[in-house]
């Protein structure tokens, strides 16, 4: 009797054991565990486990077995780009909190320059243009100019980028700039406080010879209305045959600035319909007692990046019959974003709601998986693309096909 | 008394039980941690991440413009976030298809064109400024060809370079680097408009019809049926070739001209000690093995060699390299020859290195591939997977090699 007790006892350890050593699978309800892949020592998760606890172990695994030291806060953060992307929509991002910083500051125009276009100059960056009133201006500096130096830093071989973020600041402050001008024997040292700039976004010429008005929007900030109306009156000024609105590269902007500018064309009409993941719709329509009496044919160039409520623009002006698109399809994004902060300072630039115009509907840009344009956007009337072998010079005649063909269309010869 | 005794059984049947988990828990995951009972050691990454994890979901499922119902593609898609995040070349992230495609490849089973790639970093002398990170895309090399394969028909050689499949050019940073020193020369006027415009046409063709690395990588080795296109880069040279896909066998396991091809795999170590037995000298044959399984490999070696320690893997944080060595051994190991080549990878290489750093084989044929990193291969729910550079292998001890860490 003791004996078998004594096997009973000897038996129950082995068994307890093996219990303990099968816990895992039985939990799981799979009791073999001899597949291929974990003999193979590949890791998985059984189907039972939720989302989150899948992620929180390969978050755990990753921390602790890679071969490098990884930062907490950086592999969360690379975690969470990696979420937000899943969704395949390039317009639905994930910031941590200095880029999120940063694309604030910009759309609520916090950064504060001296008012110039610059482009990127081995010795530093150069100066494209000033724009009018602004500091650069009042202190001298001059296009061609190139800035070698921000408050004493040697900026010769940086990042443009990254020069910029040096000469921005706060409103009020001054900063110093050491130029080097073409001609002048030594460099120039001009200090500037930084301001409010208001960039010229719209800017225009008259083409004499061909009696055309030539107006580009760079963007839709919401100041264009305003300043769309006082370059139209300038060129009006000459007697137009045609008027050429270039929106080449224009990335969009305040959908607001968009539907204001088509007051201009139309009254009292719908020009975007917002639809919203809970199914409400919301409807813009311009104002009445806007309306711009265009004696002449209007001709708007786009091409593949005008984007957004540059293609809100033109699309609505195709859609009501007020003017003829020139160029290349546009971009295709038929979408609206808002940004969700996080407590963290990070945040997520989200597609909250899809736009669709009053005819074209929403056009939205297809790609394939490696992100080639297969479709979308906006179709022009006329398709004619740049001479790729000719340095661009806009609203010329010969070194600007698409503006040519515009020229073409106004004059009945498209 | 009795009740004495039986608590003291209790206890002890109890801690049988914990052993049982705990040893269960080691075979499964040996440096992690683990789930279930045990699954303290998890809790020191629980307060931000997790939180994060579903803020962020829960925040796309009520806001995002169209309804969001696969929780595990979000999944997957932070676990990619993770690993591309390393910026590691040797940690990469699978995406179903190519997970299935590489768990095939690891048993012997290459499907499509009939190769295995990985990736190269780029030339160093072309490493982007800081915030062009995105630019450094790698390079696709051939690692290994299938014997009999329709690329080993037409050719293709370990250490090609993959340049257009399908008439798509393969995204290649090198060019683009080059593209953007050559527009900082035109700036500083060093060249003129038309050599800028020239390279700017012909980078500006190439990204309109292109396709990333990861993306060709799937493509050639993936799939049974068809053909394809493809152009690789032999040190300047160009390969054109049409390759047809089909599923091919690596020979493994058995012996050919005069020696045993070695693999990884399922079944390796019993397949090994049948051939061993009774034989005083051995030929293993290593070429054609990249994706061996570390713990086949270790297993291996215990059948050829003696028990002892090999080496370790060094890890680039502070953390205690990890010993590799063998519990059991062949007291009476036989004289060995390796053959090895640039195919000859990770697992293989090391067990090459094992072997000969002993003075237990020599080795014979060409240099090896010099890639001796342990991965950890983990998969997720909706058959992706990644794979994970856990440490670097030397041999020696961490010690001798000036106290390295």
């Amino acid at each position: 009797m003791k004996i078998l007790k004594l096997i009973g006892v000897a038996l129950a350890f082995p068994a307890c054991f093996s219990f303990g050593f099968f816990w895992r699978d039985i939990k799981h309800g799979q009791f073999t565990t001899s597949n291929r892949d974990r003999l193979l020592g590949i890791k998985t998760n059984s189907g039972s486990e939720s989302e989150e606890s899948v992620f929180k172990q390969s978050f755990g695994r990753i921390m602790t077995n890679y071969v490098k030291r990884l930062d907490k806060k950086e592999l969360t953060y690379s975690a969470m780009e990696g979420l937000v992307a899943s969704l395949g929509d390039p317009h639905t991002n994930f910031f941590v909190p200095k880029v999120n910083n940063e694309f604030r500051d910009e759309t609520q125009g916090k950064f504060y320059g001296i008012g110039a276009r610059l482009l990127p100059d081995p010795l530093g960056v150069k100066v494209v243009s000033v724009f009018a009133d602004g500091p650069a201006k009042r202190v001298g500096v001059k296009g061609g100019d190139i800035i070698v130096a921000v408050d004493g830093k040697v900026v010769a071989g940086m990042q443009s980028d990254d020069i910029v973020l040096l000469i921005k600041g706060k409103e009020g402050t001054i900063v110093k700039l050491k130029i080097s001008r073409p001609g002048a024997k030594a460099p120039i040292e001009l200090s500037m406080p930084r301001e409010k700039v208001v960039p010229p976004n719209v800017e225009s010429k008259f083409i004499a010879s061909q009696k055309i008005g030539y107006i580009k929007i760079l963007n839709f900030a919401l100041e264009v209305p305003d300043q769309f109306d006082r370059e139209l009156q300038l060129v009006e000024a000459n007697g137009l045959k045609g008027l050429v609105i270039d929106l080449r590269d224009n990335p969009g902007g305040a959908l607001d600035a968009a539907v204001a500018m088509l007051g201009k064309w139309v009254e009292g009409k719908n020009i975007v319909r917002l639809k919203f993941r809970d199914g409400s719709e919301e409807t813009n329509n311009t104002e009445r007692g806007q309306l711009h009496n265009f004696k002449y044919p209007v001709v708007v160039l786009v091409n593949e990046d005008s984007a957004s409520a540059a293609e809100i623009m033109a699309g609505a002006l195709k859609d009501y019959g007020k003017a003829k698109l020139v160029g290349d399809h546009t971009y295709g994004k038929f979408s609206v974003q808002t940004v969700f902060s996080q407590r963290d300072g990070a945040g997520i630039k989200m597609t909250i709601a899809h736009y669709f115009l009053p005819k074209s509907g929403a056009l939205s840009r297809k790609v394939d998986e490696d992100g080639a344009y297969i479709s979308g956007g906006l179709q022009p009337d006329v398709k004619v693309d740049l001479n790729p072998d000719l340095e661009f010079e806009p609203a010329t005649m010969d070194k600007d096909a698409q503006f040519a063909k515009a020229v073409d269309v106004i004059n009945g010869k498209g | 008394m009795k009740s004495l005794t039986s608590a003291g059984l209790i206890i002890g049947l109890l801690a049988c039980t914990i052993a049982g988990l705990n040893v269960r828990e080691k075979r499964d995951m040996p440096e992690s941690m683990g789930t279930g009972l045990l699954a303290s050691k998890d809790d020191q990454y629980d307060i931000a991440e997790s939180d994060y994890y579903a803020g962020i979901s829960s925040l796309l499922k009520d806001k995002y413009v169209d309804p969001i119902s696969d929780d595990k593609k979000l999944l997957s898609g932070a676990v990619r976030g993770m690993v591309t995040g390393l910026r590691d070349i040797n940690s990469q992230f699978y995406n179903p298809n190519e997970f299935t495609a590489f768990k095939n490849a690891r048993v012997g089973q290459y499907h499509g064109v009939g190769v295995w790639l990985d990736f190269k970093s780029i030339k160093s002398e072309l490493k982007p400024a800081k915030g062009d990170q995105e630019l450094l895309l790698p390079r696709l090399a051939v690692v290994s060809v299938a014997l009999g394969s329709s690329a080993d028909k037409a050719g293709v050689k370990v250490g090609d370079l993959v340049t257009e499949v399908d008439d798509h050019w393969v995204l290649n940073s090198e060019e683009i680097l080059k593209f953007r020193n050559a527009q900082q020369e035109f700036f500083a006027k060093k060249i003129d408009f038309k050599t800028i415009n020239d390279m700017r046409k012909e980078i500006k063709a190439k990204l309109e019809k292109s396709v990333t690395p990861v993306h060709a990588k799937e493509r050639m080795v993936s799939g049974e049926k068809g053909t394809m296109h493809i152009k690789f880069d032999r040190k300047g040279k160009v390969i054109d070739t049409v390759l047809a896909k089909g599923v091919y066998d690596l020979p493994m396991l058995k012996e050919a001209n005069g020696a045993f091809i070695l693999s990884f795999t399922s079944g390796a170590v019993d397949a090994l000690k049948s051939y061993v037995s009774g034989k005083s000298e051995i030929t293993l044959d290593l070429r054609n093995n990249v994706l061996g399984d570390f713990e086949t490999m270790r297993k291996c070696l215990g059948v050829v060699a003696p028990a002892g320690t090999y080496g370790y893997f060094s890890n680039e944080k502070k953390a205690n390299p990890l010993i590799f060595k063998t519990e059991t051994g062949n007291a009476k190991p036989p004289k060995i020859k390796l053959i090895t080549d640039q195919s000859t990878r990770d697992a293989a290489e090391v067990f090459a290195l094992c072997l000969s750093s002993k003075g237990y084989a020599s080795l014979s044929g060409t240099e090896m591939g010099n890639a001796r990193r342990r991965h950890e291969i983990c998969q997720l729910p909706d058959g992706s997977g990644y794979t994970l550079t856990t440490g670097v292998f030397n041999t020696g001890s961490p010690a001798a090699n000036g106290g390295k860490k």
